[in-house]
């Protein structure tokens, strides 16, 4: 059979053999003429081996219908376009296209990959191949494009070369023009050769495009298949490491004994290594030559732990709304109303009604009549509902939608008095944010901070959104798409959408300023941060011979064992840190005058010693902010309306572990000394919870929440206009209201709009919430970073030496002692003593300073810091 | 089958994309622009997603395809960015690289802002797709 043939048994319903000499072309079947234009080549020799010819395109050379033609009958779910190609081109060019941007079908081309297109209104399909293919091999090369309701295929020289899904509704019926090789907008168009382009309002099946492809003649040969080869070629899907092992082959004819490399079997080429067991020790053929198509193999496999997955074609659904359209007088307009999966309602009995605001989720209600039968409400609720405005021209065909609402239903309500449902759809922001991380909340919000100390921590993700949001100037929505987004609150310097007395109705304009109370012009933030200031306090010891030798020999008094000082030098709260000097008595021989003998062997006493000791304690140290956010204008325009927040952040650091250390003999590593205490000391501030970094980043985000609460409230003027129902309308849009009596500007708020299809009415009420403050403006905003850590006070830096005195009794006035004398006491020799003067017992008794309770706390209150903040001055203008 | 592995269209990885229902939608008249954010990612923290070209070393793409070329939408009308911010200095038409790894888990996700320029005028454009690169889960 030829290909003109089997083509012709298969009942096309369009073709163009491009057999022509010159001039235009009329179609074997389907009566459509082309008119070639820009001068293509006629005459090619053809790819199907007759004597009809083919023609050879560059660009900007096309074939184009002389007139737009219908290509659908109605109820047409499936088609078939198919052609023979020399592509030279690197570039996807159409090689067919019927239709206009909607409704369209297409099939093109680059030299290394296929695809296919088909447009439905709105919705469509597509497909394309691997770019593992090479049509620029001056070869022909037979591809066909096919969809059979939602299963789309390609197929390339009769084999499947890609499949997938797209769009199951009804082929556009509308007229088109019919494009060979480009003329369609701009181009890039076709380069290379095209002949035979079908098309079949059917699906053609895998054998009736086998039986077309092997129709010419000469029958089609493919290149001798290598019988050893390495490599592997690229190709979309994850090389999956195999090994198959075939049984023994139950025919002689063409089993390769053993090859390794890539074989392309139609969708994916699989590096494989075959491995025949058993195989006949004769007669199987190592070599062959010849092709063979291959359907879709399911081969026995042994993967891994990894997944692969092909390129995702995530569909996109870009909607163009005509102001030209939606604004004039008698613009006609539908909707559609999809609950489920794309299940559209076809039978709205009431009104839709969307209700849109900042901070909201979104609320959508919709009646309708249900589906004949039992009716469960319950089958209505958790489903995707989606709302779309379409518009539309006379004859009722759709030219334009824009999506209005997407969320989740969430109660089904039958009324069995009328049978109607009413279902109510919601975006549920609250519920999103409550199972969202915060991790991922704080990426929807960008810009925004938080903090343990200004916030409650056990806050669920609603209310840390909420708390993130007060500290940047943005709102959160969730969009018509159903997605959730933050925007900037403040209105934008150009507006989105202007509103003339012409985009509204009459008497429908109010303006709600707000009251002083509303206002805030000054935010006071009272902070407070408490620390530990670890200090290491070093004291010389002295304990002079504060008498002489002389003066001991002639009184005889008992004189210090060393013993004695060492245990009094460490029987304190002050840790010794050196080596205790002795004052020695001297060695023996004649002293004082009167000349006295001396013997010595009194090593084990001393007349006087010193040495060196240290203290560790820990200083609280309270600083305390003040830290004031201050609009000049709103302040100057009514006066000073400001609240005040109280934080306190604590640095924890157990201080008893500091101060119960005495072993030591320096001061710790890291002390620095300090001129204003004379100690070494360390702030312990770097716990990274609640340091000091984490106490300035939390006075930072406590000025970030009083700019924002300044500014929200400078935003509570509203105005609120009834508008001729605008598509375009979002959360997202700044509005421009401009009419002899009110100009104003500023951003949406609230959104409330009523469609109804029954009664042809649409309804739209928008609200602008406005920034103003009425002042002179032009303030430039303080940077919102932390005061400067303020100095430690100077302190009364206590003497660092201390003496230890002798307290003899028994000389002249020698006095009672007292319970808070230290000292070494000794008396004279008894028989030396002055009559009445007081004695006392023998001991060594340090008294160590005191630590003042000025090293122990301190407080220190810095100077007020002001933030001034600009507050925007929206576009406000009454008139008369 | 319909939904579409590792794309989502909320941050948290809860709502994966269904080809049959979802689509990536943007509203402009003619002359504006409106932007939208759909998420790659895995919610199995454990795993990972690299590229199958050459896993680790290739950056996964989101690349704007254009079905019908030469009408309606091109793909110089479509700017792809890691934030909303980065849209304004996006190129028209380029790739969006994701990066050569994205970890398991919603913290990870990585967003992909879209925006679509109005050049074209009303009605109803569906022939670009945003192509993300093939891939491959495996654990950590």
């Amino acid at each position: 059979m030829s290909w003109v043939s089997e083509v012709t048994a298969l009942n096309p319903k369009l073709w163009f053999r491009h057999g022509e000499a010159s001039g235009d072309e009329a179609a074997e079947v389907g009566g459509v003429t082309l008119t070639y234009s820009n001068g293509p080549t006629y005459g090619e020799p053809g790819a199907v081996g007759d004597a009809d010819t083919a023609m050879a395109f560059t660009d900007p050379q096309f074939g184009q219908s002389t007139a737009d033609h219908t290509l659908w009958d109605a109820g047409v779910f499936a088609y078939t376009v198919c052609s023979w190609v020399k592509c030279t081109s690197t570039a996807t060019e159409i090689v067919y296209r019927h239709g206009g941007v909607s409704g369209q079908i297409n099939i093109t081309t680059s030299f290394s990959t296929v695809s296919m297109f088909y447009d439905l209104g709105l919705s469509f399909g597509s497909l394309a191949t691997p770019n593992t293919f090479n049509f620029a091999d001056g070869d022909w090369h037979f591809i066909a494009t096919v969809r059979d309701g939602s299963a789309l295929s390609i197929y390339i020289d009769g084999a499947v070369a890609a499949t997938g899904s797209g769009a199951a509704d009804p082929m556009y019926t509308g007229t088109g023009t019919s494009n060979v090789a480009g003329g369609f907008g701009v181009g890039p168009w076709f380069e290379g050769s095209i002949d035979e382009t079908v098309i079949f309002d059917k699906a053609l099946t895998v054998s009736e495009l086998d039986t077309l492809y092997a129709s010419i003649s000469p029958a089609p040969t493919a290149d001798a298949l290598p019988t050893s080869f390495s490599g592997q070629a690229s190709w979309p899907l994850a090389p999956l490491p195999t090994q198959f092992k075939t049984s023994t082959p139950s025919s002689l004819s063409a089993i390769p004994t053993s090859f390794q490399g890539t074989l392309a079997v139609g969708v994916s080429p699989i590096p494989m290594l075959l491995n025949d067991q058993d195989a006949p020790s004769t007669m199987l053929p190592t070599s062959f030559s010849g092709s063979k198509s291959y359907g879709l193999a399911a081969l026995p496999t042994q993967f891994s732990t990894d997944t692969a997955y092909t390129v995702a074609k995530l569909p996109t659904q870009f909607q163009g709304p005509d102001p030209n359209d939606y604004e004039a007088g008698d613009s006609k307009w539908s909707l559609v109303v999809s609950l489920g999966a794309g299940v559209e309602l076809s039978k709205l009995v009431d009104s839709v009604t969307i209700e849109t605001a900042e901070n909201e989720s979104a609320i959508c209600t919709v009646v309708f009549v249900p589906p004949d039968g039992v009716i469960d409400p319950s089958t209505f609720e958790n489903q995707l509902l989606s709302v779309n405005y379409l518009g539309i021209d006379g004859a009722g065909n759709p030219t334009y939608a824009v999506r209005r609402f997407t969320g989740i239903t969430q109660t089904a309500v039958y009324d069995p008095d009328d049978g109607t449902m009413t279902v109510d759809a919601t975006t549920d922001l609250q519920g999103q944010l409550e199972n969202t991380t915060r991790e991922v909340i704080q990426s929807i919000i960008p810009g925004s901070t938080w903090s343990p100390h200004i916030f409650d921590d056990t806050n669920d993700g609603y209310q840390y959104a909420l708390d993130l949001l007060s500290t940047v100037p943005k709102e959160i929505h969730v969009t018509t798409w159903g997605t959730m987004v933050s925007v900037d609150f403040g209105a934008k310097s150009t507006p989105d959408i202007t509103l003339t007395d012409s985009n509204r109705f009459n008497n429908s304009l109010t303006v709600d300023r707000a009251s002083r109370r509303d206002l805030l012009s000054q935010y006071t933030i009272n902070f407070d941060f408490r620390f530990s200031r670890l200090r290491h306090r070093e004291i010389s010891v002295q304990f002079p011979d504060s008498y002489g030798f002389c003066h001991y020999l002639n009184n005889n008094w008992q004189l210090p064992s060393k013993d004695m000082v060492a245990s009094a030098a460490d029987s304190t709260a002050w840790s010794r840190v050196t080596e205790i000097t002795y004052i020695e008595l001297p060695e023996p021989g004649v002293y004082c005058t009167p000349q006295r003998g001396w013997v010595g062997g009194a090593e084990d006493f001393c007349l006087g010693a010193y040495w060196g000791a240290a203290r560790r304690f820990a200083q609280t140290v309270t600083e305390q902010y003040t830290l004031t956010v201050k609009s000049p204008d709103l302040e100057a325009n009514v006066g000073r309306q400001d609240i005040n927040a109280d934080y306190g952040v604590e640095a924890t650091f157990d201080s008893t572990d500091f101060e119960n250390v005495t072993d030591f003999d320096a001061a710790p590593a890291g002390f620095v000394v300090s001129p204003k205490s004379g100690d070494y000391q360390k702030e312990a501030t770097d716990a990274e919870f609640d340091g000091r970094a984490a106490m300035e980043e939390a006075q930072q985000i406590a000025i970030a929440v009083g700019e924002v609460e300044i500014l929200k409230r400078a935003r509570t003027n509203t105005v609120t206009v009834e508008c001729v129902y605008n598509p375009s309308m979002t959360l997202e849009k700044t509005v421009l209201i401009d009419t002899p009596h009110l100009t104003a500007q500023g951003k949406v708020k609230r959104i409330r709009e009523t469609l109804s299809p029954v009664a042809g009415a649409l309804e739209m009420v928008v609200e602008l919430g406005l920034s103003r403050h009425n002042g002179s403006g032009g303030v430039t905003p303080t940077p919102q970073d932390p005061p400067a850590k303020p100095d430690q006070p100077q302190e009364d830096v206590s003497d660092r030496t201390y003496y230890i005195p002798y307290r003899i009794g028994g000389l002249p006035g020698a006095l009672p002692e007292q319970d808070d004398w230290d000292g070494y006491f000794t008396n004279v020799q008894e028989s030396l003593a002055f009559p009445g003067a007081a004695t006392y017992d023998q001991k060594f008794v340090v008294r160590m300073p005191a630590i003042s309770e000025e090293s122990r706390n301190a407080q220190v209150s810095l100077a007020e810091q002001v933030y001034e903040i600009d507050v925007p001055e929206d576009i406000l203008i009454l008139r008369y | 089958m319909p939904l579409i592995a590792h794309v989502y269209k909320d941050a948290a990885l809860t709502q994966q994309f269904n080809d049959s229902v979802d689509v990536l939608g943007a509203s402009a008249v003619n002359g504006s622009f409106d932007d939208g954010v759909f998420y790659v990612g895995t919610p199995t923290a454990a795993n990972k997603i690299e590229a199958s070209s050459d896993p680790g070393i290739d950056t996964i793409d989101v690349t704007p395809n254009d079905a019908s070329p030469g009408g309606g939408v091109e793909t110089t009308d479509v700017k792809l960015a890691l934030t909303n911010g980065g849209l304004d200095a996006a190129i028209g038409g380029a790739a969006l690289s994701l990066g050569t790894v994205i970890n398991g888990g919603a913290g990870n996700a990585v967003a992909v802002h879209y925006r679509w320029t109005n050049n074209v005028g009303g009605s109803v454009y569906t022939e670009i797709t945003l192509d993300l690169d093939a891939r491959v889960e495996t654990l950590a």
